[in-house]
């Protein structure tokens, strides 16, 4: 049986509830309990925890301060390093365009092809230098929610057509037969460098899982939408990670095994969601995978 | 008209590239390191057909240079192109004789542009 003094009065318990419900300060609750040691106990307790409560939520806050300006510095460093960038390689390729002209005008036919070859790889590395620059600038603008289009009248199937004669030799180089089943034209308001990029990322992925196989693409309409798709028969993705390969920084493929900062098909997914499309996968492992992709023609 | 065209940029190795490709192409090349050199040879050289200009310079920017020749008639009416890595700068183009070079860029890209405003010697 507790003693008389150690039994709360009924109004300061009162007090302590409404120290939960906001209604009394701890405060207030020691003033009323004043002579009540036992409730004083509590209350010193309780002023414990609260205060122990306070600090914790102002390191939290504190914490989360520092997370979002930690992050802040991060995009903005990514963004001023990706456009610093951008110089030196405009530099380097005015150079090789440069030297293949001394080249063409000062080298006798016969010791041209060496250098020509030389030259030639020097480019590649250059422009693939400047397509993961672009990346980067991409992954910059999409965070930062800075995705402008611009859209003007084109059509799909050029858009394309030019692309796959940008990547012949490429495709070329790892064995793979480009095809085009196109019904066309396809006509639309579409921002054609944005497209050209979303398909330009599906048709390198293709080359580099489908090495050595045919690649065939194709371009249609389809009501009101513009469907485009690109189809390998390479090395195809699980279905465990068909879901994650939009996402940042996720790749199917092992990394000791492809080159590529996993961001291409997660800024494909930002940019056609940007245009108000979608993007999907059917893929089966060692027959391949099919991308297709859906845009607004009116967007 | 011949062709000679200001060069302003602060990256001493962009603008000899520059410099020689456009002397090869046949233009008049000068070339400066930042927007107060620019005003300096524009006052005392003879008018370019062309500015081919840089943004991020010390010294005088090009933000600053542009605003320095739209409050000069003479300067105004030359026709000004320029290199950025910035994809948007639209704002930048007051007037139709104002064009953008994104970075990077090649010099097919280059050429085609310059020969809007420029013609060779």
């Amino acid at each position: 049986m507790p003693s008389d003094e150690a039994r709360i009065s009924e109004r300061v318990l009162q007090h302590i509830a409404e120290i939960g419900t906001g209604e009394c300060s701890i405060t207030d609750a020691s003033i009323a309990a004043e002579g009540d040691p036992s409730a004083q106990e509590i209350l010193a307790g309780l002023l414990m925890l609260h205060e122990d409560l306070q600090y914790s939520q102002e390191r939290h806050s504190a914490l989360l301060d520092e997370l979002r300006g930690a992050i802040r510095a991060r995009d903005e460093f990514l963004s001023v390093a990706s456009h610093e960038l951008r110089t030196p390689i405009t530099t380097l390729g005015l150079q090789i365009d440069g030297l293949f002209r001394m080249l063409q005008q000062h080298v006798p036919q016969g010791q041209q092809d060496t250098l020509s070859r030389r030259l030639e790889v020097t480019r590649r590395q250059v422009d693939r230098l400047a397509a993961l620059v672009g990346a980067l600038i991409d992954v910059s603008r999409i965070t930062s929610g800075r995705v402008q289009l611009s859209r003007q009248l084109a059509d799909l199937v050029e858009v394309i057509r030019l692309v796959l004669e940008r990547f012949g030799d490429e495709a070329l180089r790892g064995g793979s037969a480009l095809q085009f089943a196109r019904r066309g034209p396809v006509w639309g308001n579409f921002d054609v460098s944005r497209v050209d990029q979303v398909f330009t990322n599906l048709l390198s992925n293709a080359i580099r899982y489908g090495r050595g196989k045919p690649i065939v693409v194709g371009a249609c309409s389809a009501g009101e939408m513009a469907r485009f798709w690109v189809e390998d028969q390479g090395i195809g993705i699980p279905p465990e990670h068909q879901g994650r390969i939009f996402q940042q920084y996720e790749r199917a493929a092992p990394s000791t095994s492809y080159a590529g900062l996993g961001l291409g098909l997660w800024i494909s997914r930002q940019l056609v969601e940007a245009m108000g499309g979608t993007i999907s996968v059917h893929s089966e492992v060692n027959a391949g995978s099919v991308f297709t992709v859906e845009i607004p023609r009116n967007g | 008209m011949t062709g000679n065209i200001l060069v302003v940029d602060d990256d001493a190795d962009l603008r000899e590239t520059l410099q020689a490709l456009l002397d090869d192409s046949g233009y008049g090349v000068t070339a400066v390191a930042n927007g107060k050199a620019a005003l300096d040879k524009l006052r005392t050289g003879a008018r370019p057909s062309l500015i081919l200009l840089d943004l991020m310079m010390p010294e005088m920017n090009g933000w600053q240079f542009l605003e320095r020749a739209r409050a000069d008639e003479v300067l105004d009416a030359i026709p000004v192109v320029i290199m950025t890595a910035r994809r948007k700068g639209t704002d930048l183009l007051p007037a139709p004789s104002r064009d953008i070079l994104h970075k990077p860029f090649d010099t097919k890209q280059l050429l085609h542009t310059i020969a809007l405003y420029a013609a060779t010697s």
